[in-house]
């Protein structure tokens, strides 16, 4: 995997909307956005570790974002992923309960355009705290299911990709992986909350 | 319930690649029970969805990281070639130099071979620091530790398995001797680059491929590894492979054929 030239903001979006062997388009991202995102983190009391790990939080974030085509291009990505980052790490603050001091300065600091990425990224925080859960199950199962729900292959693909006979094999195998996910995330109290609050 | 399990996992996968049934989000949506289970379903797909990035952006960012953290290529020996005279003495000398050098033709070829290949020119992989480790790595800990059967036992314990974990743990298995499971180990690597497009450990799973194939004294294998790698000025192990001696390795190829 080699960058071997710039993205437009255009074509950035369209590598990752399409998952056609986004990595290159990842890879810009770091290469290109990082350092800014990390420094202005770093200012707002981060250490370089958190800065890092935020980073990696906001481009997971960004990409969700655009493929579910909620990207609405009204800002740079520039101006984008460093609003995401703001909004990782204010809530990671506001987690490790550290001073008042550094949320207000966070406070002061927003706009519009931090309100409405604050929406987005709290509904993605939800979904990211699901994320731990899918490595509760058999590597097997994960691929499998990482391969149809995300790289979008047809059963007859699957089968290229792992060792199972044919694709009725590969059906009943993936019914039984999702079914076995779905019982892991009863057991979770996150969820099973939200399960309770809906059936009242 | 108004549908089962099984038709709520069709409409699902349907409705995921766009061809969902309005009648059946209608169904759903009148019966509370079975929009709940649409719910749990819909929250999986999502999980599945944000572990799948997760994994994407990690594999990305571990190559960056080691992009970053790649020494300076070492400079090139800068000593130039040495001319001598030659004197009358040094033609004496000849007469004796012709009878050690053919002394010492004998006896490398006796003792020349694939694994004093391998002893000769494999040095350990040395692992840089990784700076933006995501949480302390127990087997790259293990791996600088040379704690072999510990990096072997971190990366069955590993939940995500990208090409440094495999390479580690074919380092492992060489250093250990088990040069069967290395090879495994190193091939995994380049046929995951293959599918994936990507270069991550590349350059390393290659080089060590071809050691460990010289280890397991099976030339053969490792020509081809070594033939690519000599031709690729770009390739990290360039210089190494460059300063093996094609004498070396046409005596152990040779004798391998015998």
């Amino acid at each position: 995997m080699k960058v071997e030239g710039k993205f437009s903001d255009i074509e950035l979006i369209a590598a990752i909307s399409g998952k056609k062997d986004p990595n290159e388009a990842i890879l810009f991202i770091y290469q290109e956005f990082s350092r800014t995102t990390s420094s202005f983190m770093i200012n707002y009391g981060a250490s370089e570790q958190d800065a890092e790990d935020v980073f990696q939080e906001t481009v997971i974030a960004f990409i969700d974002i655009v493929q579910k085509g909620k990207f609405r291009m009204q800002s740079s990505i520039k101006t984008f992923l460093v609003s995401i980052a703001r909004n990782i790490w204010r809530n990671e603050v506001k987690r490790r309960q550290r001073s008042d001091y550094r949320e207000k300065q966070f406070e002061s600091g927003r706009d519009q355009t931090e309100e409405d990425i604050s929406e987005l990224i709290s509904e993605w925080e939800k979904k990211k705290q699901l994320r731990d859960l899918v490595y509760e199950l058999g590597e097997p199962c994960r691929k499998l299911l990482m391969l149809f729900y995300y790289e979008n292959l047809s059963m007859k693909e699957i089968l290229t990709y792992l060792p199972y006979e044919n694709e009725q094999v590969v059906r009943n195998k993936k019914y039984k992986c999702l079914q076995q996910l779905t019982e892991i995330m009863k057991q979770h109290p996150l969820i099973a909350g939200q399960l309770n609050e809906l059936t009242k | 319930m108004v549908m089962n399990r099984e038709q709520l996992i069709d409409h699902l996968d349907s409705t995921h690649l766009g061809n969902g049934s309005v009648d059946m989000d209608t169904r759903i949506s009148e019966d509370p029970e079975t929009a709940l289970e649409w719910y749990q379903l819909r929250l999986a797909v999502d999980a599945v969805e944000q572990a799948a990035i997760y994994e994407q952006v990690s594999t990305v960012k571990a190559e960056w990281l080691a992009r970053q953290s790649v020494a300076a290529p070492t400079t090139a020996d800068g000593s130039g070639a040495v001319i001598r005279s030659i004197s009358r003495t040094a033609l004496r000398a000849a007469a004796v130099l012709f009878i050690i050098g053919s002394s010492a033709v004998i006896y490398k070829y006796s003792v020349t071979g694939s694994t004093g290949l391998y002893s000769a020119y494999c040095t350990p992989y040395e692992l840089n620091t990784s700076r933006g480790a995501v949480l302390p790595d127990e087997m790259e800990e293990a791996y600088k530790n040379k704690n072999w059967a510990a990096v072997t036992d971190g990366f069955k314990k590993k939940k995500v398995k990208d090409n440094k974990s495999y390479f580690l743990a074919g380092m492992a298995d060489l250093e250990a001797k088990k040069y069967d499971d290395a090879i495994g180990m190193f091939q995994q690597v380049m046929a995951a680059n293959s599918l994936s497009g990507s270069d991550y450990f590349e350059d390393e799973a290659e080089f060590y491929l071809a050691m460990s194939w010289l280890a397991r004294n099976d030339i053969k294998e490792a020509m081809p590894l070594l033939d690519k790698i000599r031709a690729d000025k770009t390739h990290q192990y360039h210089d190494v492979v460059v300063k093996m001696s094609s004498l070396d390795l046409r005596i152990a190829e040779y004798k391998d054929l015998k």
